[in-house]
């Protein structure tokens, strides 16, 4: 028993460390926008029922609530289409003749970004370009890049090299050949990719607070600060599943977005 | 009605008897590496007549790849010319180039994002036909390769067996109707079954086409099967020889063509014999429905043990014995055996003798177009064709093979 436990616990650890596009399970699919829902009605629910301070009440009223949500949503979907923008092209770069040999390198930079600690680089954002919402979106960008250009690699490396010269060999340029054979093939990776630095991005945006850009982990601070305890834990709860649900939100536009055939 | 396409070739779009093959010649051509001292292909000369079925066989590494592939430039030659009809080839932009020669790769290569149809109209797109005539010249190829197109039509690949999707490569390979169409060991990757049905599938193609076919193969008895010549290549795709099966299987130029050859050249001369050269006999037959009392007499009066029942296209259904007719519904609802071992008319002797060999009977059945009954071949027929071949090979193996073919002529 134990050691089954054991073993799945191994296989669950592997599934997170490398990105996977694996389709998800039943559970899955009903359970996370779920927990999702309940555990957004129900901490709302008790912020109006139950015995909570005037000034709590405030910090999370809806117009409140509405507010940082907007903000927050803002830059972490400026920053995710930025990093696509970036990185997806980048990743292509990467993988076309002599650019080739760079890739390793730059992935490895890329991943500089990544280790980094996310409070650090946001205010690093702020001493570049100043405190805002500029400098969290910049911040979150780089945070971004390392799973999609990585993904984009991998995913236009694992292409059959076979199906390429097929299409080289039947007079398709280098560029029809990109666009209708390889991106299509490598698109369910680099798509999980996107859904990663996503998911990312919207966790690590709770911190854009810190250099006054707003968003959800305002009501953490202020929980902090004001020392409102209801407020501190309902908007961790808030941005725990806000990420949760924008991760459901791309899988299924991942599994909308996947070509047939494969 | 006169086809009046104005000055378009006038069938192209059918295909058929309309883009017979080109003559192409290779001089001088070289492929060297960077890094590498010795050159990959070394001044390579051939000529491959148009229409003809041409083998590169060698060992791996020999550059019979590289040598194919510097015909459509996917791999750039470093010196030498290539002529396609009158046409220098080295100096056309490759993707136009490419677009006119047809390209069929081991394992198909089949874009597994693309419907079988849409993977055939990738070329005549890429060529800006109109919708219909895609469309209709997509059916076409369908059928020419035995897939049904309401059925095929709007499947994916990976939906397809081996075999469906080597047809389909092959179909893709000819849709804009190439008069150049190079194949690269096509056929490796299925197994020896599915290969020989799509062996002669391609002869049966040929005979209609008559496209100019540069075929790279490993098997040297796929060599003297598909090939009009067989060019064996060296390292630095060198050329020991080039010449017909016959003449390669009598007169092998050195040692190492006769290594290639390998023992028994005698049985793959069975390989250059086909079914229909061959008197074929008559298996006592009946119908789906027929009454089984009067097909065990027919049996009987022609001293058969078995019976092969026919469905009412005449194409063949499994063998029955005898004693399993004794019912008088014996003949009704026979199902159709999967292994029911059939070779066509354009099959080899080699690939009968094969069959009757994995079925462990002394006959195997014969069908002609669309799977009809034609005959059966018996192992006696076929032995008697060993004898007869026997008889001009004999003076060059009796040599005791030490002696160069050159010094038992002069």
């Amino acid at each position: 028993m134990s050691a089954t436990t054991a073993l799945d616990m191994e296989a669950g650890d592997k599934l997170r460390t490398t990105v996977t596009t694996d389709r998800p399970s039943k559970l899955r699919w009903v359970g996370q926008p779920l927990v999702c829902l309940i555990a957004v009605v129900g901490s709302l629910t008790y912020v109006r029922l139950a015995n909570v301070s005037e000034s709590e009440r405030r910090s999370l009223g809806t117009s409140t609530l509405l507010t940082l949500l907007r903000q927050h949503l803002t830059i972490s979907l400026i920053a995710t289409v930025l990093v696509s923008a970036i990185a997806i092209p980048l990743g292509i770069l990467l993988t076309r003749g002599s650019m080739r040999r760079l890739s390793k390198p730059i992935i490895t930079i890329a991943g500089f970004g990544q280790a980094a600690p996310a409070i650090g680089l946001i205010a690093l954002g702020a001493a570049i370009v100043g405190i805002g919402t500029t400098g969290a979106v910049i911040a979150l960008t780089v945070y971004g890049i390392l799973p999609i250009v990585a993904n984009t690699v991998a995913g236009l490396d694992g292409v059959d090299p076979r199906l390429v010269e097929a299409a080289r060999g039947m007079g398709m340029s280098a560029t029809s050949t990109l666009l209708r054979v390889e991106l299509p093939l490598a698109l369910a990776v680099i798509v999980a990719g996107v859904r990663t630095a996503l998911v990312l991005i919207v966790g690590t945006a709770a911190l854009a607070t810190f250099i006054g850009a707003g968003g959800l982990g305002s009501l953490i601070t202020t929980g902090i600060t004001l020392q409102q305890n209801v407020t501190l834990i309902v908007g961790a709860i808030l941005v725990g599943a806000l990420a949760l649900f924008i991760d459901w939100l791309a899988r299924l536009m991942e599994l909308v977005a996947a070509p047939k055939g494969i | 009605m006169s086809d009046t396409t104005n000055g378009k070739p006038a069938s192209s779009a059918s295909g058929r008897g309309s883009g017979h093959g080109e003559q192409i010649v290779l001089d001088g051509v070289t492929k060297r590496y960077p890094r590498q001292k010795a050159p990959a292909v070394d001044h390579v000369d051939l000529t491959i007549p148009a229409g003809e079925i041409v083998m590169l066989v060698g060992p791996s590494g020999c550059g019979k790849t590289t040598t194919m592939k510097m015909i459509n430039r996917l791999i750039e030659p470093t010196e030498g010319r290539i002529f396609i009809g009158e046409e220098d080839v080295t100096r056309k932009d490759p993707d136009v180039l490419r677009r006119h020669i047809g390209y069929v790769i081991q394992g198909a290569g089949l874009f597994p994002h693309m419907t079988v149809a849409d993977n055939i109209a990738l070329v005549p797109r890429l060529l800006k036909w109109d919708k219909g005539r895609t469309r209709e010249r997509v059916d076409e190829l369908l059928e020419l390769t035995n897939l049904d197109p309401g059925q095929f039509r709007d499947r994916y690949p990976r939906e397809l067996s081996g075999g469906q999707q080597q047809r389909v490569g092959v179909a893709r390979g000819l849709a804009a109707d190439p008069p150049v169409l190079l194949m690269d060991e096509p056929f490796g990757a299925v197994d020896p079954i599915t290969r020989q049905r799509l062996q002669d599938e391609l002869l049966r193609l040929q005979e209609e086409l008559r496209k100019t076919i540069v075929f790279v193969t490993h098997d040297f008895d796929e060599a003297v099967k598909l090939g009009d010549r067989i060019a064996i290549l060296q390292v630095g795709s060198k050329i020991v020889q080039y010449d017909t099966p016959e003449e390669i299987l009598a007169h092998p130029a050195d040692k190492f063509v006769e290594g290639f050859v390998g023992a028994g050249a005698v049985l793959k001369q069975l390989t250059l014999g086909r079914v229909r050269d061959v008197e074929l006999h008559e298996a006592a037959v009946a119908h789906v429905g027929d009454d089984p009392a009067r097909a065990v007499d027919k049996a009987r009066s022609l001293g058969r043990e078995h019976v092969l029942v026919l469905d009412d296209q005449e194409r063949p259904q499994r063998w029955l014995a005898l004693d399993e007719l004794q019912h008088s519904n014996a003949l009704q609802n026979v199902a159709r055996n999967q292994d029911l071992e059939v070779v066509s008319l354009a099959s080899t002797l080699n690939d009968a003798l094969e069959s009757m060999l994995t079925s462990s009977h002394g006959v195997v059945v014969v069908t002609g177009p669309r799977n009809r009954y034609e005959g059966v071949v018996r192992v006696e027929t076929i032995m008697a064709a060993i004898h007869g071949l026997r008889g001009p090979v004999a003076e060059t193996t009796s040599d005791d093979g030490s002696r160069p073919a050159s010094a038992a002529v002069s």
